[in-house]
């Protein structure tokens, strides 16, 4: 008797010794809370590079605007392209989803990958499905405010009662839709400026895009809608990569994970925002940066 | 300093005075030609003038109704041959701005509009009157169409440009094609000036007479029928003002009248769709 | 609207707590171990400041720079903000050399311990738990961001400084009649040295919470130097 009960004694420490070991092997269930990313920032999945460029050149013409730019984007993170003006920030974020064919004249060469597919030679209104864009000055459609976040959904296929739901998602995302839940039917050129800059998120998030590229959102806007768009993008980067012209390297700094220094065409540097805007590695960032040139 | 300045003051006061004065000026053949027209033809306008249709020659009464109705209808045919081809060829010369084609195309325009109208008539008379030895009130309506045409075109292209650029581009960078971005855009941006122009077009041709003179030519009876000769208000105005009888002379009077009402009414009208529409847009 | 650096904010603010109670536990510990009964007990009060508590409280302090920096580089932080996060660096040095003192105060007090006829002086006791109520009153202060708390400090900082010299004055007038305690004077005079030190940067962090709160450098205006 009293070896049987010996027997199942040592049998349960070892289950019990397994279990421990089992236990003890798992991560931290809580990884986020590690020096680096303190508890309480909204959950980001790994980082994988999203959007690839080699190479690029963008001409206007005979103008060469980008030079041989070269660098990555990483997916669910913010990029902020910074640089004093006509330095070709703009233009090549308006080649990263073929904007600037729009100019008669333009002309790329290079590479730029989304996701390994060559940009260049995908059709261009899937591309432009995949990468939206949110401009200097919002640029309401003359429609209904609802009609207006539609827009994008009825071009490529959506009807009925799931357009509703979708307008009401994409509004809730843009931090919009207690404003004007109630007066979705009424045109969009009766909401204020920083409201208007909102409805053009939100119009261009009804598509669900992978990427959303925006040329200098804030630049019309008063401090608080500034700070209103900042906020709702930092919650976007979750389910969105963003990538930010802005002239302004203090909103670079605050909303950006990392970010490319452009000047005269060149990409002088790219690196974490932090290291960026803490001790950059080129000369010619750390003079921009302290405001010693440009 | 004191006399400079002085002398700019009277000479800013002189140029003002100028300037009322040849505002007065250019008001005084507006203010006579109304009062003329409303003073002569005003006796004139009674029912009859609006239901009856001309009485035979010698006979006094009668009206113009058939004219009325004539000039509706062939302008009505006009604007529906000009309107469509306008307002494309405006939105095509606006969005190739810049280009050799857009140059070649708003040129033409401006050497159609500057074609006599009676030179247009006698075209028109040629290719459509002509061959099937008729004269129809669709050949009216072709003649006045190809009239209109440069000038809807003229403003079309002209309301298309002043769309921002960055509305056409906002349409692009949501995926739509640029024939989806101009339909649904752009045109219901530029749709109060196009709306504007095209009435302004309907009443600067609705008084053309010598286009008129060789395509619908006149008719005495009550007609709707487009095949057949058509009577217009400018065409039957110009036949009493230059006939023998008083009774004709006080009815055209009486039709000059009513065609400048009816013009009257066009530019009202104008105002009217435009506002509406500005405030669809603007929301106010 | 929650904007996400406040959550930043309140990190640096935790952290800076974690490093104010890691070097309460520190002085306590030390204190504990001067006035331990066996060698044992005093090794072991030693060795958790020395080898556990210390390196953390170093590591918090490095985080915490780093914190800041990244808060003035990447947020701008202005008004209450800006003087919380200069306070928060200002705090952090203090708290760290706070806990090197607690660390000399524990090597000393083995070697107190193992020298013949250890010495116990009433003045230490005293001395301590003024120091100790000091820095707990001047963390309190910080973490309820209260200016008349961390005023209240300054006062006692005073006190301080008497029993320092007057350890001073009675281990003179001992070793100058009985030589062989010396060894043990100097610990003593040393370890009361080191507890003022403590004290003089409890003040330091409660200037930095009147600055953190009202605005106000209240620096250098009382006369509480320390003399050699």
């Amino acid at each position: 008797m009293s070896h049987i009960l010996h027997r199942s004694a040592v049998f349960t420490s070892c289950i019990l010794k397994i279990i421990h070991m089992i236990m003890s092997a798992q991560p931290a269930l809580d990884s986020r809370a590690t020096p680096e990313t303190p508890a309480g920032k909204p959950e980001t999945p790994a980082a994988v590079i999203k959007l690839v460029v080699k190479n690029l050149s963008c001409y206007y013409g005979t103008n060469k605007a980008v030079r041989d730019v070269t660098l990555g984007i990483q997916e669910h993170r913010t990029t902020a392209l910074i640089g004093p003006s006509g330095c070709g920030k703009s233009t090549f974020l308006r080649a990263l989803n073929r904007m600037n064919e729009v100019v008669p004249g333009a002309r790329v060469e290079g590479e730029m990958l989304l996701d390994g597919q060559d940009i260049l030679k995908m059709e261009i209104t899937g591309l432009r499905r995949r990468v939206g864009m949110v401009f200097q000055k919002a640029n309401p459609f003359p429609k209904s405010i609802f009609d207006n976040v539609a827009y994008g959904l009825r071009i490529h296929g959506g009807k009925g009662s799931q357009l509703e739901s979708a307008v009401e998602q994409s509004l809730r995302r843009s931090a919009l839709w207690d404003e004007v839940k109630d007066k979705l039917h009424r045109s969009a050129f009766e909401l204020s400026g920083g409201q208007q800059q909102r409805l053009s998120i939100a119009r261009a998030l009804a598509i669900s895009p992978e990427v959303l590229l925006l040329d200098e959102p804030c630049s019309a806007l008063d401090p608080i809608s500034t700070a209103r768009i900042e906020e709702l993008l930092y919650n976007l980067k979750s389910t969105c990569t963003i990538v930010i012209v802005t002239h302004n390297m203090q909103q670079a700094a605050r909303a950006s994970d990392y970010t490319g220094y452009f000047l005269m065409g060149r990409l002088i540097e790219f690196n974490e925002t932090r290291t960026m805007f803490e001790n950059p590695s080129k000369q010619e960032t750390e003079d921009y940066i302290t405001g010693r040139f440009g | 300093m004191n006399l400079r300045s002085l002398r700019r003051r009277v000479t800013s006061h002189i140029m003002g005075a100028l300037c009322v004065v040849a505002v007065l000026v250019a008001l005084v053949p507006l203010a006579f030609i109304l009062f003329f027209v409303v003073s002569k033809g005003i006796g004139a306008v009674n029912l009859d003038f609006f239901t009856q249709t001309p009485k035979p020659v010698g006979e006094t009464g009668g009206g113009m109704s058939n004219s009325i109705v004539g000039t509706l209808l062939v302008c009505g045919l006009g604007g529906l041959f000009a309107i469509p081809i306008g307002i494309m060829s405006g939105i095509y010369v606006a969005q190739s701005a810049g280009s050799q084609r857009a140059n070649v195309v708003r040129f033409a325009a401006d050497i159609l509009n500057g074609i006599p109208s009676i030179v247009i008539g006698v075209f028109v008379y040629a290719i459509a009157v002509s061959p099937f030895r008729q004269f129809t009130a669709l050949a009216g309506g072709i003649a006045l169409g190809i009239m209109m045409i440069p000038l809807i075109t003229r403003t079309t292209e002209e309301m298309v440009r002043m769309v921002p650029n960055t509305m056409m581009e906002g349409a692009l960078a949501l995926g739509a094609t640029r024939s989806r971005a101009i339909v649904s855009v752009v045109l219901p941006s530029a749709a109060p000036g196009i709306v504007t122009g095209v009435v302004l077009a309907l009443a600067r041709i609705a008084g053309e007479t010598a286009p008129l003179l060789f395509t619908a030519f006149n008719n005495r009876f009550w007609s709707t029928n487009l095949l057949q000769p058509m009577s217009t208000l400018p065409v039957q105005v110009f036949t009493y003002a230059i006939g023998p009888y008083d009774d004709w002379h006080r009815q055209a009077w009486a039709g000059a009248l009513v065609l400048i009402t009816l013009v009257l009414i066009c530019s009202i009208l104008a105002r009217f769709a435009t506002r509406r529409l500005e405030r669809m847009q603007t929301g106010q | 609207m929650q904007r996400h650096f406040e959550i930043e904010l309140e990190e640096l603010r935790l952290r800076v707590l974690e490093m104010g109670s890691l070097v309460q536990r520190a002085l306590q510990l030390s204190v504990e171990a001067l006035q331990g009964r066996s060698i044992g007990t005093t090794a072991d009060a030693s060795n958790e400041v020395i080898e556990r508590i210390e390196p953390r409280v170093n590591e918090l302090h490095r985080e915490i720079d780093q914190r800041a920096l990244d808060l003035h580089a990447l947020q701008q932080v202005l008004a209450v903000d800006l003087r919380f996060v200069t306070a928060a660096t200002r705090i952090g040095s203090d708290l760290e050399r706070m806990s090197d003192r607690s660390v000399n105060i524990a090597r000393r007090a083995i070697s107190i311990l193992t020298s013949p006829n250890p010495k116990s002086l009433k003045q230490i006791p005293r001395m301590a738990e003024t120091v100790d109520s000091m820095v707990r009153d001047c963390l309190a202060a910080f973490e309820h961001r209260d200016p008349t708390l961390a005023r209240a400090i300054l006062q006692r900082d005073r006190k301080v400084d008497e029993y320092r010299d007057d350890v001073f004055q009675e281990l003179v007038d001992e070793v100058s009649t009985e030589t062989r305690f010396i060894q043990q004077a100097l610990d003593l005079i040393l370890i009361s040295r080191n507890l003022e030190r403590i004290a003089d940067h409890a003040t330091n962090i409660a200037e930095s919470v009147v600055f953190m709160v009202v605005g106000e450098d209240i620096r250098h205006r009382y006369n509480t130097a320390s003399s050699a």
